[in-house]
């Protein structure tokens, strides 16, 4: 084993001096993969068309007989493809609307032809209709630290801008476009128990795991467009009059995608290190500032809490409205976001996106988690780092919507859909992508996640869940995490700073959110003071018979009693605040085990309301109106919204009365 | 004829009918409380003895919808439900009072009985009806048109300019603000019409109301026109209180109620000043 790492060292210094350092003075990432395309876009036939060298290095001690590739466009290629079968549709009517990506050629180093003898397989569901992931016989099987070097000729024709990528008219986002390669799991990495590939097909839900890589990519358009990619532009020359070919390159980046229109308007920031580009349509101006603050916002927030953003660059695409079937996704340094022309900016639905889709350069992109097993290690940490710096920035209530009327936030907008859900607990979070059942992928990817994210922040405190992430970070960048990683990490930075205060380790806390199925509910059942009477009755004096009555005045003890549920089989710990009719009050804990609780005081004081959760902290819950109790209940909220409604409507009915 | 004279006796004549105002008021008041009650007692009903409220102090809290959970939906279908039949029967009762409105608004009128009023509301409830029903369909038909034309313009193809939808818009609210008084003054002259006349005609009330509308259009227009600036001037100040006062304390909440009713019986008055407008510029020129 020591000698496979030392030649895997030694390759990989190789590789280095082979593709040297151009964006960054040290690379970031081990570049198992490495692409050099070069591309030519016909925006009449929507093709994009040339060639790839590229290289896979065998980083496991196996003897590899194959390689896999991601053939992604393939998934519109069919009706039929696993994408589309999962989401009941079709690409379209006409020939134009489908997608597809076709091998013209493919050699290795020897210049031995591969095409003849590849092969289409589907490894998640052996759909013989799915064409997303290629299989190529090695003529030399890779040994270990073998470098393996393909040339392929290549045409992708685009599909109508559907999911991800595509065309409408003249606006092209070309992504999951090329021949990718899948990532092979050496025996210990991840979940794997021997190594293999780990190249799924392309499914309606997930689309990322890839290895980091370096991208150098020539791409040729007609002069008038402009482009945008998850790279930085090093050369640009015209091919006679009527095109230009620019030259990008990316480095340990996951995947690389790219866009191209005549109408883009291209406005530039800074922060710190990170240039940000900005591509939008011309008459969308009045959103360049909000596109801008949001990203500088995330950039910022990130960087203080989880680590700093490695790259210095950064693209935003915000396409325009024939181009919306590309909005709100990620390619780690480009994304795109979603504004309108009109769009108020009390909305904070661009911010939420571009916030969102920018975060995914952490959760995927540096942390390159694999969507397809584990999506709520991509989307629903990211979504509770979105809610996070949303309401961050923009206001704890207001991160959503700040308007003088209605202000919502967007950490309560993806708990409503958690607890609103009639199917939250169908499945657990631990599903891969295409295993959701009754269309839960989204609410339990994103919403549960995110709340549960929000429920262990509450119960370990802000500060140890930034650590968290910090380590996370330190650890996992520009590897492949697993959620088991995560929470072991978990396990190792909570007794770190907190000592035992939650037990040795929190797989309890994993074990009921994360890969449990059951929801949180406790409840205040009651609370009730009696007086604790002297004696009272028949006194037998032996001579003469007395009747002693007890009286109650100021000085008269009361026995009071709170009394607490748990409705859910979420076991989480509660505080609980009591508070006394001379403004005592004491804080409780339980640790919600027991089915029951009761607290018991004796004294003068008697209870007069009980608030589990103070102060709302464990967002699992899915009911806070049961939390609490009080004997003298504010009515005055809902009177104020009644007069509101008898107010508004009465104008209302006289308006349409004419 | 100046349109000085129809705006200042409009307006006395609108104070004259106080007692339609307080009416109105009172009927609808009434009505929005058979919704308002029931919906406020049962989510009192969800909330029980909780402290959730806090939630809700700084305004509408969706943490607390969400935890309504299983009742949310019960709730919503029942507020829906009885709002339609709400303004159903609010366009109705408004229907019925504007028939003794628009009678004791006339000059000589001034004196009126309570039962005079009911009985004139009561007898000109139908062609009121009419004139009123077919006015709000003309109104809702052209807005459509206005909005449905210009957007249907501005987003015909994909490759129109990012903003015509929004422009579209813009323009389409503007034309509706200037064609919404002509409108207006059709449906005002055309129950001044009809509460002079002893048979009661909807259709020809209408007819009346375009002709006369369009024969004194210079001198009617300017009158409507103030009379609705006015009116969407205090509209705009109504809603930007009632939205931004939010009481915390019981006094406060009961006399956000009593400003609210104040509000809105000046906002009656001051339909009734348009109404009075018309009476009297239909005065100067009787059919």
């Amino acid at each position: 084993m020591k000698k496979v790492i030392m030649v895997l060292s030694g390759l990989f210094y190789v590789l280095q001096l082979l593709y040297p350092q151009i964006i960054n003075p040290k690379p970031l990432s081990q570049r198992i993969t490495n692409y050099k395309l070069e591309v030519e876009l016909d925006p009449v036939a929507k093709t994009v068309s040339g060639t790839m060298d590229a290289f896979w290095v065998n980083p496991s001690s196996d003897v590899v007989p194959d390689i896999q590739l991601h053939m992604y466009l393939n998934a519109f290629s069919s009706n039929k493809s696993t994408f589309y079968k999962e989401s009941d549709g079709s690409p379209g009517t006409e020939e134009i609307d489908y997608g597809w990506v076709k091998i013209k050629s493919m050699t290795d180093r020897k210049g031995n032809d591969l095409k003849s003898i590849m092969k289409y397989i589907s490894p998640d569901d052996n759909n013989p209709d799915d064409m997303t992931v290629l299989d190529v016989p090695l003529p030399e099987a890779a040994k270990p630290g073998d470098t393996v070097f393909i040339k392929v000729s290549f045409v992708s024709k685009l599909p109508t801008l559907t999911h991800r990528t595509g065309f409408k008219d003249d606006f092209f986002f070309v992504g999951q476009w090329f021949p990718k390669f899948g990532v092979y799991e050496p025996a210990g990495m991840r979940y794997a128990v021997k190594g293999g590939w780990n190249c799924h097909q392309f499914h309606y839900n997930s689309e990322f795991f890839s290895n980091h890589s370096v991208y150098d990519v020539k791409i040729t358009v007609p002069k008038e467009y402009v482009i945008g990619t998850g790279g930085i532009l090093l050369d640009e020359k015209g091919e006679g009059e009527k095109k230009k070919t620019q030259t990008w390159r990316a480095e340990d980046i996951v995947d690389f995608a790219w866009t191209a229109w005549p109408g883009f308007a291209v406005y530039m920031d800074q922060w710190k290190h990170v240039k940000i580009t900005l591509l939008l349509p011309k008459d969308r101006s009045e959103q360049v500032d909000r596109q801008f603050t949001a990203v500088k916002y995330a950039l910022e927030y990130f960087d203080k809490n989880v680590g700093p953003y490695p790259w210095p660059y950064i693209t935003i695409v915000d396409p325009p409205k024939k181009g919306n079937g590309s909005g709100g996704m990620e390619y780690t340094t480009i994304f795109t976001s979603e504004s309108a022309y009109w769009m108020p900016g009390y909305f904070k639905f661009p911010e939420m996106v571009t916030i969102h889709e920018f975060g995914h350069a952490y959760f995927m992109g540096i942390l390159a988690s694999n969507e397809f097993e584990e999506p709520w290690l991509d989307e629903g940490v990211n979504s509770f780092w979105e809610e996070r710096i949303l309401d961050h920035y923009y206001g704890p209530d207001a991160g959503m919507l700040d308007h003088p009327f209605l202000k919502v936030s967007d950490e309560t907008m993806a708990r409503m859909e958690y607890v609103l859900s009639g199917n939250r607990q169908v499945v657990s979070n631990a599903e891969y992508s295409w295993n959701y059942p009754h269309r839960t992928y989204g609410l339990m990817s994103y919403m549960k996640t995110a709340t549960w994210l929000y429920t262990l922040m509450g119960i370990v405190g802000e500060e140890t869940t930034n650590e968290i992430f910090k380590e996370y970070y330190r650890k996992w960048a520009f590897k492949h995490p697993s959620g088991r990683d995560f929470v072991n990490i978990v396990n190792e930075v909570v007794p770190r700073i907190n000592g035992n205060k939650f037990g040795p380790d929190m797989n309890w806390f994993f074990d009921q959110t994360l890969y449990g199925t059951g929801i949180c509910d406790y409840k205040v059942s009651n609370f009730f003071n009696s007086s604790i009477t002297d004696f009272k009755g028949i006194v037998n004096t032996g001579d003469s018979i007395l009747f002693k009555k007890s009286g109650r005045g100021k000085d008269t003890l009361f026995k009071a009693t709170v009394q607490l549920e748990r409705l859910g089989e979420v076991m989480l710990p509660e505080e609980i605040l009591v508070h006394f009719d001379n403004g005592d009050h004491i804080l409780e804990t339980w640790d919600g085990k027991s089915r029951f609780k009761d607290f018991k005081y004796t004294g003068k004081r008697k209870v007069d309301w009980v608030k589990i959760d103070p102060d709302y902290k464990i967002k699992m819950d899915v009911n806070y109106i049961n939390n609490s109790m009080t004997d003298n209940p504010d009515k005055k909220p809902v009177r104020r919204y009644a007069n509101k409604f008898i107010s508004f409507m009465q104008f209302f009915i006289n308006i349409i009365s004419l | 004829m100046s349109i000085i004279y129809p705006i200042i006796s409009g307006a006395v004549r609108s104070i004259k009918s106080i007692k339609g105002v307080l009416a109105i008021w009172l009927s609808t008041l009434f009505l929005v409380s058979l919704v308002a009650i029931p919906m406020k007692s049962s989510i009192d009903a969800v909330l029980g003895l909780s402290m959730i409220t806090e939630k809700l102090k700084n305004g509408i809290n969706f943490d607390v919808l969400a935890d309504f959970g299983t009742n949310l939906p019960a709730i919503l279908s029942a507020a829906v439900s009885g709002i339609l039949l709400l303004v159903l029967s609010g366009f109705l009762v408004n229907v019925f009072f504007n028939g003794g409105l628009f009678t004791t608004l006339r000059n000589g009128e001034e004196k009126y009985s309570s039962a005079q009023f009911f009985r004139s509301a009561g007898t000109r409830f139908w062609p009121f009806l009419l004139i009123t029903g077919i006015m709000s369909i003309m109104v809702l038909a052209s807005l459509l048109l206005i909005f449905g034309i210009a957007l249907g313009i501005a987003g015909s193809s994909d490759s129109s300019p990012e903003g015509a939808r929004f422009r579209a818009v813009i323009i389409g609210g503007l034309i509706s603000v200037f064609l919404l008084p002509i409108f207006l003054l059709v449906v005002d002259y055309a129950r001044v019409w009809q509460v002079t006349s002893s048979k009661p005609d909807g259709f020809k009330a209408i007819g009346v109301g375009f002709r006369q509308t369009f024969k004194h259009f210079f001198s009617s227009y300017p009158v409507m026109f103030i009379n609705m600036l006015i009116q969407a001037l205090f509209g705009w100040f109504v809603l930007k209180f009632i939205s931004g006062y939010g009481p915390q304390t019981g006094g406060g909440i009961f006399l956000l109620f009593l400003l609210s009713q104040f509000l809105f019986i000046l906002r009656i008055s001051l339909r009734v000043w348009r109404y009075g407008s018309v009476t009297a510029m239909y005065e100067n020129h009787p059919v």
